[in-house]
């Protein structure tokens, strides 16, 4: 005996009820329990529908699916930091090193050159907050026209606007337009504080702008049910 | 995971040993095919398994695919190049512990 889609449906909103709220993790569980339930009424027939799916959640332990969310979390989490390491470890090898050097040996010229150190520390500032601000936003809305559309939140999309995690450090670059500019600063105060900025900007650059696409690309290639917005 | 605490170091391996079998594996059907496999011996609960499906695809070993079967989606997974690889390490290391246990506790066998 096989489920109905009502009964699919039903699955859907007891996981819901249980405090899955992401499509993603729902569908694996939805898929788990109804194997199960079909797998009971192979030898019990007359069982109901509820029956069978309390002795099926029942498995899951006295937590339900709280363990479940909570471990997926942390991996994808950790998955995404991963990604991150990974593509930004690109950044100091052969060709790129060129680049990041380069960066780092001009705006410490530029830190050193300027009398007034504000007309660099300011778009300094702006870049390291505002502009991750501004993508972690725009973010969110398209993960809000997603649920709006498709009554549909992943687990996936919100792991990315947390930048698996790193959003936290976007207060670095709140430090950054606090900073005290006024007292006088060595040449080797300016060379870490440069170096210390251009490889902040560099992370940020590749959770924003290379792993989160990837990220959204792979889910997509996955699941047939993902839609970019 | 089981009826013993023995085997929960294991889990990893085991799930890594039947995808190195099988081309591609859903959750349930892991869960079903230990239990066959072992005679009812070892289960592998719920909380247990998907915790570390999921952190092994984190780590790269495993591969995902999404496919609808009857009237609902399922979530299958398949080892990638780097999880074949640490499947057979992961096996060695059994291997070795097994045999270590086995000289401890029955030296004549060892």
């Amino acid at each position: 005996m096989k489920l109905t889609d009502s009964q699919i449906q039903q699955l859907y909103t007891f996981t819901q009820k249980h405090f899955v709220e992401y499509y993603d993790v729902q569908t694996e569980l939805v898929d788990h329990l109804a194997n199960g339930i079909e797998n009971q009424w192979k030898n019990n027939p007359k069982l109901t529908f509820n029956e069978a799916l309390e002795f099926e959640f029942k498995k899951f332990g006295i937590c339900g699916f709280s363990d479940v969310i909570e471990e997926k979390t942390k991996a994808l989490n950790k998955h995404y930091r991963l990604l991150v390491w990974r593509y930004f470890k690109e950044f100091f090898k052969l060709p790129k090193i060129i680049g990041t050097l380069f960066l780092i040996w001009s705006y410490y010229q530029v830190l050193i050159g300027l009398n007034n150190r504000y007309w660099i520390l300011i778009p300094t500032a702006i870049l390291v907050l505002f502009v991750p601000i501004w993508a972690v936003y725009k973010q969110s809305r398209r993960i809000k026209a997603i649920k709006q559309q498709t009554n549909k939140k992943w687990l996936f999309d919100n792991i990315s606007l947390q930048l698996g995690g790193m959003v936290h450090f976007l207060n670095i670059g709140l430090q950054v337009s606090f900073f005290n500019y006024s007292t006088i600063w060595s040449h080797t105060f300016s060379l870490v504080f440069s170096i210390g900025i251009v490889l902040f900007s560099l992370a940020l650059y590749v959770a924003i702008w290379i792993v989160s696409p990837k990220l959204r690309k792979t889910i997509a290639l996955q699941h047939p049910d993902y839609k970019f917005a | 995971m089981s009826n013993s605490k023995l085997y929960k170091g294991s889990l990893t391996t085991i799930i890594l040993k039947l995808l190195n079998e099988h081309d591609k594996m859903y959750g349930y059907e892991i869960t079903q095919k230990v239990k066959v496999l072992t005679k009812g011996e070892l289960k592998i609960t719920e909380g247990a398994l998907y915790p570390a499906l999921h952190k092994l695809e984190a780590e790269g070993l495993l591969d995902v695919e999404v496919a609808k079967v009857d009237n609902r989606l399922r979530k299958y997974y398949k080892l990638t190049e780097t999880g074949t690889k640490e499947t057979v390490s992961k096996l060695e290391e059994l291997a070795e512990y097994i045999k270590t246990m086995q000289a401890l506790v029955n030296p004549k066998l060892a």
